[in-house]
C-alpha cells in the first residue's frame, strides 16, 4: 500500500521539476503501464500477423470483460475507440437526423453554484417549449472548463421521460469518480481512460444502450460493416492497439495503490482544499464550494488584478515560459478563473507555492525565482565526442580501406 | 532533455560496424521479429526496426516529462519538420499532405467528404481493397440513398494490360452516366499487382473524373513521385514498407480541391485551414506518425533508396519463380513492370476450392507458423508473398516446400476419407 502525494511521483515518468498542476487534459500513464506498453508491441513485432489476426481479438475481449464490471455494465454493450473526440464524431455523425429535428448541448449559463441543478432545468425547460422535435441533447458528466461535476443521474431520467436521446460526455469522468452506467442508465456514453485512468494515451470507452446499437456505426467502415456492432467496431484498420490494452494494466496499477474508493476521494478532498486555499492567497474565491459539482477538479478566481483576456494571456504565458507551469485560464460569466487538477502525486503544497508564483508575476514580487531548464552538459559532451569519432572513422575508411567503401549518411538528432 | 541518446549511439554503431550493409539474413537483428519466424507476409502488417522502436520510446517519454508542453507547442513543430521531410520524399508540397491513422481512414476521410448527387456514380475495381469496398458501399446506402457505386472487372489478361484495362474501363464509363470518381490500386492487396497509376491517372483527368489511388502498399516500395503522378488524392500508409511504427499514412489532397475534404474527426480546426482540420483529431500517441522521420533515417543507413527497392522487386519476381517451379504451376504475371515488392504464385493444382485453400492457409499458421495469404482470382488459386530487405531466396523456398509437404498430407487425408 502507498500512502498518496510525492512518494508517488517516482512511479511516474513526469519532469520531477515540473508541477503538474493541469493532470486533467493530457493523463500521465505511470512507468508501470509503460513497461506493459512495450510489451504488447513486442509481441506485435514478434508475430505480427498472429498478433493482428489472432491475439488481438482475444486481448480485446477479455479486456472489454473487466473494463465493463469497472463501470458497471455488459461487456457488449463497450467499444472501445481512440479518444472522446472519436466517441462523440461516431455518435452524431452515425444518428440520421432530419432537417426538422433539433438536438440539444449546453454552453454552461448558470453561475450561480447553489442554484445549478434548479436553472438548468429551468432553462432547459424553456428551450424545450421553444423547440420543436429535439432529437437528442449532449451533456458533460464533467465539464471542462469551467470543470463542473454534474448530477446526470438526474438529467438522464429527466430527458428520458421527454424521450430524447441522451449523450453523455464524460470524458473526465473514468478514474476520478465512480461510474455506475447500469445505474445511470444514459442512451451514449463516451470516456475517456487516458485523462484520469493512467492508461497510456491514448483510449475511450463508448457505451451505447443495446436497442440502439444498430444505428450507431464507427466513423471509419471497415470489414466489420454490416455485421454486429462489436465486429463493426473492432478492426478499424491496422493501428497500434496496445494503448487500449493498458486499459487494464492502469487498473490493476491503481489496486496496487488503494482501492478505488481511496483514490476518488484523495483527489476530490486534494481539489477541495487546494481550490480553498488558493483563494485565500489570492483573496479570490473557488466558482462552486458545493462539494457535489466538484471533482478532481477545482476552479479558482484569480487575483481580482487580472481582470481581462490580455493579462490572463500574459500570466498564463509568463507562467510557461519563466516557470514551466501551465496553469489553464478561462473566462466564465465575467470572472476570470483558472482550473487545478488535483492527483495521487499531488500535495496541498504543490499548489500553494503555485499560487505564491501567481503572486509574484502578478505583483512584480521576487519571492521565487523562475526555474529555467538545466543546460545538460553531459549529452552535449557526448554528442561532440561521437561527431569527433565519427570523423576519424570516416578519415580512416577513406585512406585505409580496401574495399569500396560507401558513403554512410545519417543524421543524429538531440 | 536527460535521456542520453541512445538510438544515435546505436544507428552510429550500425554504420561503423558494417561499411557496406548487405541484405537478407544480416539485417533480421536490426528488426524485432521472432528469429525463428518466416515473414512471407511483410506486406499486411510491416515491421518496425528497432531503431525505430527506440525513438518511438523517446517521444513517448518527452510526451510524459511535461504533456502540456508536448502536445500544446512540441508537437506542432515536430508534425510540420515532419511534413517537410516526408513531402520531400514523396515530392510534393508540404501543405498537400497531412497524416492520419491508417489507410482505412484516409479513405474513408475521403469519401465521406465528398458530397455525391443522386446521379452521380463512383467507380472501383473488383481488385480493390475489401475495406473500400464497404466503404463505398456504407457511402451509398447510409449517407446517399441514390448513388451508384459501379465495379469493373478486371481478369488475367486486363489486370497486366494497362491498354486493355484502360479499355475495359471506357467500355464500362460509356454506359454510365455522370462518372464523378474512381477509386483505383497504387498497388493492389489480393492479388497484388502495381499498376500504371500516372497512365491512369491522365487517361481519367481527361475524362474530368477524379482521381482517389489507394496507394496503401506504395510508400517505401517503389519510388513515389507525387507531382509526377499527379492524382487527385493519395492514400499510403507509411507503417506497411517504409518500416515505422504503426501505425501512420499519409494522406495528399490536390490543392484545388482541400477545401472539399474533411477529416472524419471533427475537431478544434474545423472551418480553419486544411492542415488544422487535420492536425488535432483528439488527444492522441503522436509518436508512431514521428517516427516516419526516423524510419526514413534508418533506410538511408542500409542502402539508398533505388536499392531497397530494387533488391526487394528482384526477390519478388526471383521468388516467383523459384516458387511456380517448385509448384509446377505459375505467377499472375511475369511482366516485372506490374510486379512490386509481393508477388502472386499458383497454388499447386490439387488446391482447386475455396474449401481446400481456407484448409491450407489453415493448416500452415497452426503446423507451421507459416502466414501465406492466399485469394481466388479469375478462376484461380493463387497466394502473395511479401520480399524484404531481411528475406533471402532460401526463405521462399523452405516454405514453397512446407507447402508441398502440407497439401501430399491435405490429399492422403482426403484418400483416407474417401476410403472409409
Amino acid at each position: 500500500m502507498y500512502s498518496f502525494g510525492h512518494s508517488l511521483l517516482p512511479l511516474f515518468a513526469l519532469d520531477p521539476s515540473y508541477i503538474n498542476m493541469n493532470h486533467g487534459s493530457y493523463g500521465s500513464a505511470p512507468k508501470y503501464v509503460h513497461e506493459k506498453l512495450h510489451e504488447y508491441q513486442m509481441k506485435a513485432e514478434y508475430n505480427p500477423d498472429r498478433w493482428f489476426r489472432h491475439e488481438i481479438q482475444i486481448e480485446i475481449k477479455k479486456l472489454r470483460e473487466k473494463l465493463s464490471e469497472y463501470v458497471s455494465c455488459d461487456s457488449d454493450y463497450i467499444v472501445i475507440l481512440e479518444n472522446a473526440s472519436t466517441g462523440i464524431n461516431t455518435i452524431l455523425k452515425s444518428l440520421k437526423f432530419h432537417f426538422n429535428q433539433s438536438i440539444l448541448y449546453y454552453n454552461i449559463a448558470s453561475s450561480n453554484n447553489s442554484k445549478y441543478r434548479f436553472i438548468i432545468k429551468k432553462k432547459t425547460e424553456e428551450t424545450l417549449n421553444k423547440r420543436e422535435n429535439v432529437q437528442l441533447v449532449v451533456f458533460d458528466h464533467i465539464s471542462s472548463i469551467p470543470a463542473i461535476r454534474f448530477d446526470i443521474e438526474i438529467i438522464i431520467k429527466y430527458f428520458r421521460q421527454k424521450g430524447i436521446l441522451t449523450v453523455v460526455d464524460g470524458a473526465h469522468a473514468i478514474g476520478t469518480i465512480p461510474i455506475d452506467l447500469k445505474k445511470l442508465d444514459p442512451d451514449f456514453y463516451v470516456t475517456n481512460a487516458h485523462k484520469w485512468l493512467y492508461t497510456h494515451r491514448s483510449a475511450c470507452l463508448l457505451y451505447v444502450k443495446k436497442d440502439l446499437q444498430d444505428l450507431i456505426h464507427p466513423i471509419i467502415t471497415s470489414f466489420g460493416y454490416l455485421q454486429s456492432f462489436q465486429e463493426d467496431f473492432f478492426w478499424l484498420g491496422t493501428k497500434d492497439y496496445s494503448s487500449y490494452l493498458t486499459i487494464s494494466d492502469a487498473l490493476d496499477f491503481r489496486q496496487s495503490i488503494a482501492n478505488e474508493k481511496e483514490i476518488y476521494s484523495y483527489m476530490h478532498q486534494l481539489a477541495y482544499q487546494a481550490g480553498l486555499l488558493m483563494a485565500q492567497i489570492w483573496n479570490s474565491s473557488i466558482l462552486t464550494s458545493n462539494e457535489k459539482y466538484l471533482s478532481a477538479m477545482n476552479n479558482v478566481q484569480l487575483p481580482f488584478i487580472i481582470n481581462t483576456s490580455n493579462q490572463t494571456n500574459n500570466l498564463y504565458h509568463k507562467l510557461i515560459n519563466d516557470y514551466n507551469i501551465y496553469l489553464l485560464m478561462f473566462e466564465f460569466d465575467k470572472k476570470f478563473y483558472c482550473r487545478i487538477s488535483a492527483q495521487i502525486y499531488m500535495e496541498l503544497n504543490d499548489y500553494e507555492k503555485v499560487a505564491n508564483i501567481v503572486l509574484d508575476i502578478t505583483f512584480n514580487r521576487n519571492n521565487t525565482r523562475p526555474n529555467i531548464a538545466e543546460k545538460k552538459y553531459i549529452s552535449n559532451i557526448l554528442f561532440l565526442s561521437l561527431i569527433l569519432f565519427v570523423i576519424l572513422k570516416l578519415f580512416l575508411s577513406f585512406f585505409f580501406s580496401k574495399n569500396e567503401s560507401r558513403y554512410l549518411y545519417f543524421s543524429i538528432d538531440l | 532533455m536527460k535521456t542520453f541518446p541512445f538510438a544515435s549511439l546505436f544507428l552510429l554503431l550500425l554504420s561503423i560496424c558494417s561499411s557496406a550493409q548487405s541484405f537478407g539474413h544480416s539485417l533480421l537483428p536490426l528488426f524485432s521479429l521472432d528469429p525463428s519466424y518466416v515473414n512471407v507476409n511483410h506486406g499486411s502488417y510491416g515491421s518496425a526496426s528497432k531503431y525505430v522502436q527506440e525513438k518511438l520510446r523517446e517521444y513517448q517519454m518527452k510526451a510524459e516529462l511535461n504533456p502540456d508542453r508536448w502536445y500544446r507547442i512540441d508537437v506542432q513543430l515536430e508534425m510540420n519538420k515532419l511534413r517537410e521531410k516526408l513531402s520531400a520524399y514523396v515530392n510534393c508540397d508540404p501543405d498537400d499532405l497531412v497524416i492520419v491513422d491508417n489507410a482505412s481512414a484516409g479513405i474513408n476521410s475521403i469519401l465521406k467528404s465528398l458530397k455525391f448527387r443522386s446521379n452521380e456514380t463512383i467507380l472501383y475495381y473488383n481488385v480493390a481493397y475489401g475495406m473500400v469496398k464497404l466503404t463505398l458501399q456504407y457511402v451509398s446506402t447510409e449517407i446517399f440513398t441514390q448513388e451508384q457505386i459501379v465495379q469493373i472487372d478486371l481478369d488475367h489478361q486486363t489486370i497486366q494490360n494497362t491498354e486493355l484495362l484502360l479499355k475495359t474501363t471506357q467500355d464500362a464509363i460509356s454506359k454510365i452516366a455522370n462518372v464523378k470518381l474512381i477509386v483505383f490500386d497504387h498497388i493492389s492487396s489480393l492479388p497484388s499487382v502495381r499498376f500504371d497509376v500516372e497512365t491512369m491517372i491522365k487517361y481519367f483527368r481527361g475524362k474530368g473524373i477524379l482521381t482517389l489511388v489507394d496507394g496503401a502498399h506504395a510508400l517505401g516500395g517503389i519510388e513515389l513521385d507525387l507531382k509526377k503522378l499527379d492524382p487527385d488524392f493519395y492514400v499510403t500508409n507509411t507503417h506497411k514498407w517504409l518500416y515505422t511504427q504503426r501505425s501512420s499514412c499519409l494522406v495528399y489532397v490536390r490543392k484545388d480541391l482541400q477545401k472539399l475534404i474533411h477529416p472524419i474527426i471533427t475537431s478544434f480546426g474545423y472551418l480553419q485551414s486544411f492542415q488544422s482540420e487535420f492536425f488535432w483529431l483528439g488527444t492522441r500517441d503522436y509518436s508512431a506518425y514521428l517516427t516516419i522521420s526516423d524510419a526514413i533515417d534508418f533506410r538511408r543507413t542500409i542502402a539508398n533508396e533505388s536499392e531497397i527497392f530494387a533488391y526487394n522487386h528482384q526477390l519478388a519476381i526471383q521468388t516467383g519463380t523459384l516458387l511456380a517451379r517448385l509448384w509446377n504451376s505459375s505467377t499472375l504475371t511475369t511482366d516485372e513492370r506490374y510486379i512490386s515488392t509481393m508477388n502472386n504464385i499458383e497454388l499447386p493444382a490439387f488446391i482447386n476450392t475455396t474449401e481446400k485453400m481456407n484448409d491450407l492457409y489453415q493448416k500452415l499458421i497452426n503446423e507451421h507458423n507459416i502466414f501465406l495469404p492466399m485469394i481466388e482470382f479469375d478462376k484461380k488459386f493463387y497466394c502473395r508473398i511479401s520480399a524484404q530487405i531481411y528475406m533471402e531466396l532460401s526463405d521462399y523456398e523452405k516454405v514453397g516446400h512446407i507447402v508441398l509437404n502440407a497439401v501430399s498430407t491435405m490429399k492422403f487425408q482426403r484418400k483416407i476419407t474417401n476410403m472409409n
